[in-house]
């Protein structure tokens, strides 16, 4: 049977770059001065 | 009839059978991953006298950034570039500098770090597939030798200031842009007649591993790339029924010319010697890396001495790496390869690479364009 979490390996690029987003907006939030 | 011959073969018993991938992971991949991050830690108490991080910033970079943010930052480019085929020094160059406002000198020579440690958690992996040839990587790594010392004079002379530093970086952005994007036309696809044949070949070992039950992640076991003939003037390897041959002397070029350039800017080359490779010699990925891990390894290791000590010895400009930094980074970055390297024949890169490409394009023409008429934002 295949693994389930095999579906979602298609999007992870996309979740990795969504996460860039919100990690340098959280950065240029609160850390540049 | 024997016993062994009516019973099928059973798996060697031991960690690795149940779950090899996590096996590998935990024998190849965690204990670079953990050394390189407490090296990290070490360089930041050796270089700052502390551990640089949210609270106090890294001393050379002069920026405050939590290490986690760092780890990620090498995971995130790391994965991303390494799944399109490129390493993680064109990505994490241009964030280092616009989002973590490491904007001195010292931005190439760390970014060298990343690119020199990042391919040693893949290279054990392609040196088991046998996607390993250093007859193949050696004209190419002599280049780099020759060149990648002349480059961080290049940056401290030449390109000294951030403004026109990001334009140079700009340039390469582009043309990274372009070549992802090129990739998925047909007229390319077309005229890589080796990479196509390559692809199909690798595609029906895949359906064969399928029917049988197996997960195929990478090259059959007999897959190897050897040398059929090798001089100072040529070197003639065959893979999987291919044979090539190649100019020794012209891949020391090419390797000088992406040395120079690669280092001046603080990123591992591969943005260059990949178009460059496969447009003049149409050589598949699989193969490619074989000539490409052991060129960025070489470059990275010769650029980082020269801006370390080099550089600082003739003209008296201190350009030493942010050392943490770098190691931080590259931590995630190894970690984002592996990754990469396991899950890309899940992801569909004909959507991915015109979207990176047009990220990186505009990213770039931002650099370009800010050099020459200063946009009323940061870039």
């Amino acid at each position: 049977m295949q693994n389930p979490s095999r579906k979602l390996l298609p999007y992870l690029p996309f979740l990795f770059l969504a996460g860039a987003v919100l990690v340098a907006a959280y950065h240029i939030a609160f850390y540049w001065e | 009839m024997p016993e062994t011959e009516k019973t099928p073969p059973v798996a060697p018993p031991g960690p690795q059978a149940g779950h090899p991938l996590l096996w590998e992971f935990l024998r190849d991949q965690l204990p670079v991953i953990v050394g390189v991050f407490i090296l990290g830690v070490a360089a930041s108490y050796w270089q700052h006298g502390y551990l640089a991080g949210a609270e106090r910033p890294f001393g050379v970079a002069g920026v405050r950034v939590p290490i986690w943010h760092l780890v990620w930052m090498g995971l995130w480019t790391g994965y991303t570039m390494a799944v399109v085929g490129e390493a993680s020094g064109i990505f994490s160059l241009p964030y280092s500098m616009s989002v973590l406002q490491f904007t001195g000198v010292g931005v190439s020579p760390t970014g060298l770090i990343t690119t020199f440690l990042n391919p040693f958690g893949a290279l054990l992996g392609y040196y088991r597939n046998h996607q390993w040839n250093l007859d193949l990587a050696k004209g190419l790594c002599v280049g780099a030798i020759l060149g990648s010392p002349i480059g961080p004079f290049i940056r401290v002379y030449l390109l000294n200031d951030p403004e026109p530093f990001k334009a140079a970086i700009g340039l390469a952005l582009v043309m990274m842009a372009a070549h992802l994007c090129l990739q998925v036309t047909p007229w390319y696809i077309a005229r890589n007649v080796r990479q196509r044949r390559f692809k199909e070949k690798f595609a029906a070992h895949v359906a064969a591993c399928e029917a049988a039950g197996k997960v195929a992640s990478g090259l059959p076991d007999d897959f190897r790339i050897r040398t059929l003939q090798s001089s100072w003037r040529r070197v003639t390897v065959s893979y999987w029924g291919e044979t090539q041959e190649f100019s020794v002397p012209l891949l020391v070029g090419i390797g000088f010319l992406v040395g120079v350039v690669a280092s001046a800017l603080g990123v591992g080359g591969g943005f260059m010697l990949v178009p460059i490779l496969v447009s003049l010699f149409g050589i598949p990925l699989y193969v490619l890396v074989a000539a490409t891990i052991p060129f960025v390894i070489t470059l990275s290791l010769t650029g980082l001495l020269s801006y370390a000590v080099i550089v600082p010895m003739l003209s008296g400009t201190r350009a030493e790496p942010d050392w943490s930094f770098g190691l931080f980074v590259a931590s995630g970055a190894i970690l984002g390869a592996w990754l990469a390297s396991k899950t890309q024949r899940f992801i569909p890169e004909h959507f991915l690479k015109p979207m990176l490409g047009a990220v990186t394009g505009l990213v770039g023409t931002l650099y370009i364009v800010n050099f020459f008429w200063p946009l009323p934002f940061k870039v």
